[in-house]
């Protein structure tokens, strides 16, 4: 029924693999003797563009220029993330591209973006505006739309994630995963149960997201029109899951969602920051957050090892959340 | 290289063996933005991830495991520090089973203090001068029959310095210069007696916070430095010595180029920012000091032949809720 596989995964690998190289898995014997169990971050902090987005951005436009239609540039909306990662993917297979992103992005996310020699055009902080506009440039432009989640070359890109994961720690028993529209979290559940399907997949979502209700219920819980969550966690304000990726994580992923709120999220950062010497932003803070929780260290023993991923770095070290309010 | 150095390679690498189970063999990074920048390949050393947060930890674990080999009674450990080596003898001392003491200055960054007791050793507080940190630590160290290990001026801290140069150049073995922060020497010094041991046309250079004048002195082949020694005004705590130690002082002196980074704290806040935003990685300030040597107009005139260029992120123990940057 799910028009995306393993083959999806291992084709986009093939892809992007000559682009970028492998991310680290971090550990820290610390936070392990403090929170009592194996674990492992993914450093995709560190990845080219400082976030995850750009394995899902090559596979894309690589595919597009696979397929002989004549493509003369990209375009999409992000919050940020996932227009560098196109900003970046496309000047390295030769194409333009314009990014929609908010006027409230960090002023860092923007000036990467032009960095890479893509346009910005800014909109509305809201996923309506984001939409429109981009619809618009499209338009004006010819270009072809890459959007940043919900596509399933998209996910087969951040799929590629899991793959080198459980290449390098081969008895993850579990994957702490942040999630927006959900794009990473559906490649790396699909690519993760497929290897070792006793693997279970855990969704991380700033508070206001109320995924666990929705995924007991079977049901998009959401209201309309879509909006955004109230969290410092700028990569992960969409409320809703995407409508592809809604059925995969209803499918693989664990009825139980990590929730974490702003203080929690600085917690995780924090221990990232002054522990591990590793800068990351805000959706990855919620990751180790879930990682520090009661509720993982309530859950059964036979999780001996759990995978994080550190999904992005693109913070304003300007305007560390820590510093706010003094 | 003379005979007449306290240190030698032999030294650096049974060192290597004491300590390589318990210290990380760190990672190298490199950056191709950084590359395209400033015209050369550089590789950064990330002592920054490194067991207590900087590359102390490898000279401090070498003394106390030599001490327990050489003296079965010893009971524990006492040295001064503004932080790092406190932090890495609390740590080596821990490892090895043995009591620590550490005397800090009294403006030393809280987050250094409180992952020195988190070790288990006991911290004791003193003026912020050169003076009262060795005149308090001859002290304790007298009182509780604890055994002195100074921060650089010891052939073992000096050796346990000297592995990293023993992995980088396994990493990168095309390294042609290496670019190193530098407060009493005793890195520097070990870095250079394995490196140039390993590969003697390498060049080592020595990265300085402006007014340590280290380039005047090591022209002259004299230690110009006023007395008593003196801390400078910079915002790297880690490199804030004037002087260099008097036993690292003869190995820099035959063997560490002439030609020494000065950085002032503004390139030292650059070179941070950059390591930050760029690399994704918490750096303090003395490794800012190493990245802004790369970003300098003096690296970028350094002969062709220099292709290959170490950088040591010496560490990673800054404040994040006083970043200098933050007014």
């Amino acid at each position: 029924m799910t028009k995306i596989s393993i083959a999806d995964v291992l084709q986009a690998h093939y892809r992007i693999k000559p682009f970028l190289p492998k991310t680290p898995v971090l550990t820290s014997s610390t936070f392990d003797a403090m929170h009592g169990r194996k674990f492992y971050f993914k450093a995709e902090n560190m990845q080219k563009t400082g976030s995850f987005k750009v394995r899902g951005a090559l596979n894309a436009i690589i595919k597009l220029q696979e397929s002989g239609e004549p493509v003369k540039g990209v375009t999409t909306h992000s919050s940020g993330n996932h227009g560098q990662a196109l900003a970046w993917a496309a000047s390295k297979c030769g194409l333009k591209c314009n990014v929609i992103t908010p006027h409230d992005t960090p002023n860092i996310k923007i000036r990467s973006i032009e960095g890479y020699g893509a346009s910005v055009t800014l909109c509305e902080p809201n996923p309506t505006s984001r939409e429109e506009t981009c619809q618009r440039v499209t338009m004006e432009t010819g270009y072809s739309f890459v959007p940043s989640s919900d596509h399933y070359d998209i996910m087969a890109g951040q799929g590629t994630i899991a793959l080198e994961f459980l290449d390098e720690v081969p008895n993850l028993d579990a994957i702490l995963i942040p999630a927006s529209k959900g794009g990473m979290a559906a490649g790396i559940a699909i690519t993760a149960k497929s290897l070792k399907p006793n693997i279970k997949i855990f969704v991380v979502e700033p508070k206001g997201k109320d995924l666990e209700r929705c995924l007991i219920a079977g049901e998009r819980l959401w209201p309309n029109p879509p909006q955004f969550v109230d969290t410092i966690a700028d990569g992960i304000r969409i409320q809703q899951l995407g409508k592809l990726t809604w059925p995969i994580l209803l499918k693989l992923a664990e009825k139980e969602v990590f929730t974490a709120d702003n203080e929690e999220i600085m917690r995780g950062m924090k221990f990232a920051f002054q522990r591990m010497k590793v800068v990351i932003e805000g959706a990855s803070g919620a990751a180790v957050a879930a990682a520090m929780s009661d509720r993982l260290r309530k859950m059964d023993d036979s999780i001996k090892n759990v995978g994080v991923i550190l999904c992005g770095g693109n913070v304003d070290i300007d305007q560390l959340p820590w510093y706010k309010g003094k | 290289m003379s005979k007449r150095l306290p240190v030698s390679i032999s030294d650096i690498l049974k060192a290597h063996s004491r300590v390589k189970q318990n210290v990380h063999h760190t990672p190298v990074v490199t950056n191709s933005t950084f590359d395209d920048r400033f015209g050369r390949k550089f590789y950064f050393k990330c002592e920054n991830l490194q067991k207590t947060g900087s590359f102390k930890a490898r000279g401090a674990l070498n003394a106390v495991t030599k001490l327990c080999e050489e003296d079965k009674t010893v009971s524990g450990v006492v040295t001064h520090s503004s932080g790092n080596h406190g932090q890495a003898l609390a740590w080596a001392a821990k490892t090895m089973g043995l009591k620590c003491a550490v005397i800090a200055p009294n403006n030393s960054p809280a987050v250094k203090l409180e992952a020195i007791k988190g070790y288990g050793a006991d911290v004791v507080l003193c003026e912020p001068t050169p003076t009262a940190r060795q005149q308090t630590c001859d002290k304790v160290s007298k009182e509780r029959g604890y055994y002195f290990v100074p921060p650089y001026d010891h052939y073992d801290v000096i050796a346990g310095q000297g592995t990293m140069a023993v992995e980088f150049l396994e990493q990168v073995p095309q390294l042609d210069a290496i670019l190193v922060p530098t407060s009493g020497g005793g890195m520097v010094s070990g870095i250079a007696i394995a490196g140039k041991s390993i590969k003697p046309d390498l060049k080592v250079f020595i990265v300085e916070p402006q007014g340590k004048d280290v380039e005047r002195c090591l022209q002259a082949g004299d230690r110009l430095w006023p007395n008593p020694p003196r801390f400078l005004n910079t915002i790297a705590d880690g490199i804030r010595l004037q002087q260099l130690g008097h036993i690292t002082w003869p190995i820099i002196l035959e063997l560490v180029e002439k030609q020494v980074f000065s950085v002032t704290n503004d390139e030292i806040i650059e070179g941070m920012k950059f390591a930050f935003e760029r690399m994704k990685l918490v750096v303090e300030a003395a490794s800012g000091a190493g990245i802004a040597a790369a970003m300098s107009d003096k690296m970028c005139n350094l002969d062709d032949n220099i292709k290959h260029v170490g950088v040591i992120l010496c560490g990673g123990n800054t404040d994040i809720h006083h970043l200098p940057w933050y007014q």
